[in-house]
């Protein structure tokens, strides 16, 4: 049955070993050997999907170390669809679980995801300030904004964004890392609201602001829990420094 | 078995010239220099094709380059997902995302392997082989069906690489292809550096090969580089798109361009792609031989 011969091909083709399904014909080539072309091109170009997808990642950890984890999450999680742009979401949790040193990598590695999610997003016009600024007033409070369809929110225990800019530049990497007690929690927002991608560092009251409005909070709520987590929040400055940046595509005000 | 003579005529929407797979690193050319600005992409380049599932994307700048460069040259969108061999069927879901793909492109041709690579809800990124059986052709032939049932229009189907054999087969792959056109009414797209190197590595005579593919069913052909592994009990030829083509496939390319009549060739490169201008050569020759086809079939009438 052609049903039972691509389940043991997919074994196969996805075990390590050197074993190879029934029925492949032999000559002077061993069947093996023939097999072992299909089984390293699977391997091997998801692999490289995964090199193509992490590129500081890889660079981060250097290139055989990279690979070796990267072909042990390719055997146990092979993709899903056939849509390799969206493979590799689960390789942070993977980085996380089995790669301690560097410990910034699984961070990275997230936030590269979050980088290609950005890239690969819907496109969505930018709020217009001007269309926001005709708001009265009295209503502002119970404004709802909506992020942009490519804004990714993220908060990593490592100072990823100043790590993913040298690496991508090619520098060398500050060594040695700051102790784990010294590190501070880095909150970062990418979006796309053009054609290129942005990733900028938010203070913790920024950050709450727009995790609310992203929940669907209305801007008075997220503006309370933006205070409440930073004294002093300023709201004005941070909205608009968002609406600069292109963070929102659209805004609702409920009926009168 | 022979081709039946209700095969459908398949008659290539995209021109009988050169035509070049879009990859990444090229996109910035094309970008830069549209074909009225940069009359060398426009002499050489008379159609793109492009890997569909690389542009799954919701949206993106990657998409809308593909949407700017496309309205300058008919598109071929090519897909390595649609598992037509796979024995649990197509993917749905995968191939609803394709339908609003090609909604969206509009491209002029649509065409995807003899291969599968997907099973139990893994996908495993390489076209692997069939038996070429009864039960394979009724596979291949219902999701065939399926596949142009959703996207409401005919297939290119390619013939593979192989690099095995399976004992169970009985039908020769040529007729296979044959039967499957017949029966599902898809066109065929024949790479010919595929039937060369599959006729190395699995022992096929590739004149015979072509003789055996109903000619009218023929939509597109791929001409690309291969390399040559060697296993120490013989070598074996890699299709890896990574190099020049070479001699032999240039002249498989004219015994088919002889027995088909002119088509649209596609030149393949996909690993260690050249600078523009080294594909945009190997464009030209593939027009030259088209063109000298076209001569010859002239004289012929």
């Amino acid at each position: 049955m052609l049903r039972d011969l691509q389940a043991a091909m997919r074994r196969e083709l996805l075990r390590a070993g050197t074993g190879i399904p029934p029925g492949i014909e032999c000559d002077a080539i061993p069947a093996a050997i023939r097999f072992a072309i299909h089984a390293n091109n699977v391997v091997g170009s998801l692999v490289e999907a995964l090199e193509a997808a992490f590129p500081a990642t890889a660079r981060l950890l250097g290139g055989p170390a990279f690979r070796r984890t990267a072909l042990a999450f390719v055997r146990r999680h092979p993709p899903r669809v056939p849509q390799l742009l969206a493979y590799g979401d689960h390789f942070p949790d993977h980085l996380a679980h089995t790669t301690a040193d560097p410990p910034a990598a699984a961070d990275l590695a997230r936030f590269e995801w979050a980088w290609n999610a950005t890239y690969f997003a819907a496109d969505a016009p930018v709020l217009d300030i001007t269309a926001l600024r005709a708001v009265p007033g009295d209503r502002c409070p119970a404004l709802r904004l909506a992020l942009h369809p490519s804004a990714h929110l993220l908060t990593c225990a490592h100072p990823v964004l100043e790590l993913w800019d040298a690496l991508r530049r090619g520098e060398t990497i500050p060594d040695p890392a700051p102790a784990p007690q010294n590190l501070l929690p880095q909150n970062l927002l990418v979006v796309r609201p053009l054609l290129e991608v942005q990733a900028v560092t938010l203070g913790s009251g920024e950050m709450t602001l727009l995790m609310a409005l992203s929940a669907g909070s209305d801007l008075s709520h997220a503006a309370m829990a933006a205070s409440a987590l930073e004294p002093g929040f300023d709201l004005q400055g941070t909205l608009l420094a968002h609406l600069q940046l292109g963070t929102f595509t659209a805004f609702t005000t409920p009926p009168l | 078995m022979h081709a039946a003579p209700d095969t459908p005529r398949t008659s290539s929407p995209l021109p009988a010239r050169a035509g070049v797979g879009l990859r990444h690193r090229h996109v910035a050319d094309f970008l830069a220099s549209p074909p009225t600005v940069a009359p060398s992409v426009a002499r050489d380049v008379a159609w793109i094709e492009v890997h569909s599932e690389t542009y799954l994307a919701a949206g993106g700048p990657r998409l809308r380059a593909l949407e700017t460069i496309r309205r300058d040259f008919p598109l071929s969108c090519h897909g390595v997902g649609l598992s037509l061999g796979s024995a649990e069927g197509v993917d749905v879901r995968h191939l609803d995302r394709l339908a609003a793909l090609y909604a969206r492109l509009q491209p002029e041709q649509v065409s995807d392997h003899l291969a599968w690579s997907t099973t139990g809800g893994a996908y495993l990124n390489d076209l692997l082989p069939l038996p070429y059986s009864e039960e394979a052709l009724n596979t291949v032939r219902r999701n065939v069906e399926r596949v142009q049932e959703t996207l409401k229009r005919p297939i290119l189907v390619e013939n593979p690489s192989r690099y095995l054999s399976f004992a169970e087969s009985t039908i020769p792959e040529a007729e296979f292809l044959a039967e499957l056109s017949r029966r599902t009414g898809c066109g065929l797209l024949l790479d010919v550096n595929n039937i060369h190197v599959s006729a190395h590595n699995v022992g096929l005579d590739p004149l015979a090969y072509l003789d055996a593919i109903p000619a009218q069913a023929v939509g597109e052909i791929h001409v690309a580089g291969h390399a040559v592994h060697d296993t120490g009990r013989g070598t074996l030829l890699i299709d890896d798109h990574g190099s020049r083509v070479a001699d032999p496939v240039w002249h498989l390319l004219d015994e088919a361009l002889r027995r088909l009549g002119p088509r649209p060739v596609l030149v393949e490169w996909d690993t260690r792609v050249p600078e523009l201008p080294v594909l945009l050569a190997e464009a030209e020759r593939a027009d030259r031989r088209i063109h000298a086809a076209e001569t010859e079939a002239r004289h012929a009438a």
